[in-house]
């Protein structure tokens, strides 16, 4: 089954904090494995063709696993590594299970490479997809929609809540209160 | 017999409108686009989804016309036409 | 009350930014209706049946004078001149412009408000009694609490997009005015061997499904109140239902798992994060606290028996006042009053900006610059000293305020119902608008006693009717209003969920079946000591049915 608003290499994504040009393929369960080349697949795909893509791996292709939102970060952890890239595929913006599945890989399983995020991606979360550690970003659409994604990276310079970039706003040095009350 | 009319939500303000059959909009229920066929209808309906720019979620609604008079059918729709029921405040 | 430092009004400040560029991209047709719906709901802006819709946030329900003014600005500016307070503490206007709304924002940053996650699939704006702070029956003031929840759940990274609403309400008190039973979660503070802490309860909710919560933990010390919250939300936002929004609460998911399995699973993601950075400082609790510091009180005597003479003197509307909406304060020498947003014939909750004007100049005058909106659609002036209360009466009944039926069947909660929702199945106003004319009689309202009645306009509950003693609920019967009565629910330490009675009732006999309930209940009550609610428990639904239907 095709996966709705995946985008397909070459392609311009976001990633850490800037505009790149990216050649990961996906590839869909049926679709037959290129000669070269970085490929995502799914984690079924990861577990059937294991000696594959190992072994492709060792001749210096990456591979990577496209988890879906039911894939928990447990289930991830068990595979990072046999990857070189985690992506989180979001069939529509409003299931937030990712978020959890993205910070949980981070702070708990100690993941430290490419957390993606693909799929159905609203340029206006990704100031929450990053707190929660996601440093790439495939966003379908027009062009203008990308520019929307870098723009909200830094919609807010502050916040409260721990997360993977800051601990919670208690736990940090006070700055001076600038307005004089 | 009760007829179709395309309406929706105002994207500036909310407001509900009405269409016509030059795909403009209007306030009044009774200068609307009041058509027979189904066909005619998604086709305005097609023209609506087009124009989010002045129009938020469209949808066709039915009416009975005796002369000048229109009326919405659902009674949802006659507050919807007609404003709240009840005066602004005390 | 809480003050912004430069860095809470630095977060408002760019929300408002943020918002701006969002409706020019959706103006410029960057994104579409379907894209920016979710943008706008998190803004608290609706699309209604006449207009767009504004929900604008007010923790906990506390404002300051200067902030009423605000309010009252915008419903002048902005709206048609009034603004309807909710059963969330809130504040809603029925009429903005979409390209105004940035504006609107700016002016309520400017005094420090915003309409941040006051709709969406979020964690909603957090409620606390609306005695807070003056309340006899409080062992501990819970707003700061409700602030420090505030900060946490403000664009909480993880929780934005939830399989649905989430509401989390605290209460310091014996008695619960909160309604913390009926909420997403529920805190109650607790004290264990001289610690504070919260009794945390889950799971309660209206809507199709009402459920009353269950406890999941007895005693919650305070350090830990966000590790706990937080490792509730990530169990819900993994494992709640996505599939159904009539089944995506919380509450589903606690009936699926029950109470023990569910907690199991929030215990067992609270160990990993206990004594994380989640971990509450005492330096944190000083500090928020220090903004709910009581204000500069006077001393002076205990002024109990003077109200209770005056409420006995002459003047019978003074009296009555006195004795409905005026209510005993901790600090000898004060009382609260409770203002009514229940005019006899008006719209439960709906306030004008000049009503909101002339309580701010009350509050500062009166009552140390303070209004508390509640979440029966009434407000609240805490502070004020027992010796000017005819003052202060003087002052509500010029401004329709001073209507002496707080706590009665007429001090009713109605939602908007089908003259604004776009959900609704049948009107709430207008039922409510008759019943308060219908049954405007002191005396006989004082003999009913303490009675609440609560109006949706449908299934989704916003008028609470589940916990209302008697209930009204809106039904659509092939285009036609008819209207459900419900009897037995209730909302405070004893909740209870009420029951449908019996086939529903049109539209223009449901407040004489309404009368006929209270005929009976006066009836045959004990003595004007058993309240409905303990009636209809005693008697059950039986006569009720047998006066309302038999004669069909
Ligand atoms: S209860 Fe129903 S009609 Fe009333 S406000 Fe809520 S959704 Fe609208």
């Amino acid at each position: 089954m095709p996966l709705p608003k995946l985008t397909s290499a070459p392609r311009t994504i976001l990633k850490s904090g800037k505009l790149v040009a990216d050649a990961w393929v996906h590839l869909g369960d049926d679709d037959a494995l290129p000669a070269t080349g970085d490929v995502l697949v799914s984690r079924e795909r990861l577990l059937t063709q294991a000696e594959e893509l190992a072994a492709r791996r060792g001749a210096g292709h990456r591979v990577g696993v496209r988890l879906t939102t039911e894939d928990s970060a447990q289930t991830a952890a068990e595979l990072l590594d046999r990857v070189d890239l985690v992506a989180l595929y979001v069939p529509k913006f409003a299931d937030g299970r990712f978020f959890t599945t993205a910070r949980l890989l981070r702070e708990r399983h100690g993941y430290q490479g490419e957390l993606r995020v693909c799929g159905d991606v609203v340029p206006d979360q990704v100031f929450y997809m990053h707190r929660c550690g996601i440093d790439a970003f495939e966003v379908p659409g027009p062009r203008y929609r990308l520019e929307a994604a870098l723009k909200a990276l830094g919609t807010f310079s502050e916040s409260y809540q721990g997360a993977l970039d800051s601990g919670p706003r208690y736990r940090r040095a006070r700055r001076s209160i600038a307005r004089a009350s | 017999m009760t007829r179709l009319i395309v309406t929706g939500a105002a994207t500036v303000d909310g407001r509900p409108i009405y269409m016509r059959r030059d795909g403009s909009w209007v306030d009044q229920l009774s200068k609307a686009a009041a058509v027979d066929q189904q066909d005619e209808c998604d086709a305005l309906l097609a023209r609506a989804r087009s124009d989010e720019g002045t129009v938020c979620d469209p949808y066709a609604i039915r009416v009975t016309v005796e002369g000048e008079s229109v009326r919405a059918v659902s009674f949802r729709e006659v507050i919807r036409a007609g404003g709240p029921t009840v005066a602004a405040t005390v | 009350m809480y003050q912004y430092d430069a860095i809470d009004q630095q977060i408002v400040d760019e929300r408002v930014a943020q918002f701006r560029d969002q409706v020019g991209r959706r103006l410029r047709g960057e994104i579409t209706e379907n894209e920016f719906k979710p943008l706008r709901l998190q803004n608290g802006l609706y699309m209604q049946m006449h207009a767009y819709m504004l929900r604008v946030a007010i923790p906990y329900g506390l404002l300051s004078s200067e902030q009423v003014r605000k309010l009252a600005h915008i419903a002048r500016t902005y709206d048609r001149g009034y603004g309807h307070f909710t059963t969330r503490q809130n504040i809603q206007y029925n009429w903005p412009r979409l390209v105004d709304v940035p504006d609107i924002l700016a002016e309520l940053a400017s005094v420090q408000m915003h309409a941040i996650q006051t709709s969406g699939n979020c964690v909603r704006n957090t409620t606390a009694d609306h005695l807070a702070g003056v309340a006899r029956d409080e062992i501990e003031d819970p707003r700061p609490y409700c602030e420090i929840i505030r900060q946490w759940s403000t664009f909480h990274p993880e929780f934005a997009f939830l399989p649905r609403k989430f509401k989390i309400a605290v209460t310091g008190s014996r008695s619960d005015r909160a309604a913390v039973r009926v909420h997403d979660i529920g805190l109650r503070i607790v004290e264990q061997n001289g610690e504070r802490g919260f009794e945390v309860l889950v799971g309660g909710g209206l809507g199709r499904t009402p459920r009353v919560t269950r406890k999941i933990r007895e005693f919650l010390p305070r350090e830990h109140l966000l590790s706990y919250i937080e490792a509730v939300l990530r169990v819900y936002n993994q494992h709640g239902r996505r599939d159904n929004k009539y089944k995506a609460r919380i509450k589903i998911l606690v009936d699926a798992l029950g109470a023990d399995g569910f907690r199991e699973q929030v215990e067992a993601e609270w160990a990993l994060i206990k004594d994380s950075a989640l971990r509450l400082t005492d330096e944190e609790f000083e500090r928020v606290r220090g903004h709910f510091a009581p204000p500069p009180y006077r001393t002076l005597p205990d002024s109990d028996g003077a109200v209770a003479a005056m409420s006995l003197g002459t003047d019978r509307g003074f009296g009555n006042w006195l004795k409905q909406n005026v209510k005993p304060h901790k600090v000898p020498g004060y009382s609260i009053v409770i203002v009514s947003c229940k005019p006899t014939g008006g719209a439960p909750g709906d306030v004008t900006a000049d009503q909101l004007d002339g309580l701010a100049n009350l509050a500062e005058t009166h009552s140390f610059g303070k209004i508390t909106v509640t979440h029966t659609q009434n407000a609240v002036l805490a502070d004020v000293e027992s010796s000017r209360l005819r003052e202060v009466w003087q002052r509500l009944t010029e401004l329709g305020l001073a209507n002496p039926n707080i706590g009665t069947v007429t001090d009713m909660i109605a939602c908007p119902g089908l003259d604004y929702c776009n959900l609704a199945n049948a009107r709430s106003i207008p039922v409510a608008q008759r019943i308060s004319t219908t049954l405007d009689n002191a005396d006989y309202l004082y003999d009913l006693g303490d009675l609440s009645l609560k109006i949706s306009g449908c299934i989704n509950a916003c008028g609470h009717h589940h916990v209302g003693n008697i209930g009204i609920l809106g039904i659509d019967k092939s285009g036609e209003e008819f209207y459900q009565l419900m009897l037995g629910g209730s909302a405070g330490e004893d909740a209870s969920l009420g029951k449908i009675i019996g086939r529903a009732f049109p539209s223009d006999e449901i407040v004489e079946a309404l009368e006929q309930v209270l005929a009976l209940y006066i009836e045959r009550r004990t003595s004007p000591e058993e309240s409905f609610v303990a009636f209809y428990r005693r008697v059950g639904a039986a006569p009720f049915k047998e006066r309302l239907y038999a004669s069909a």
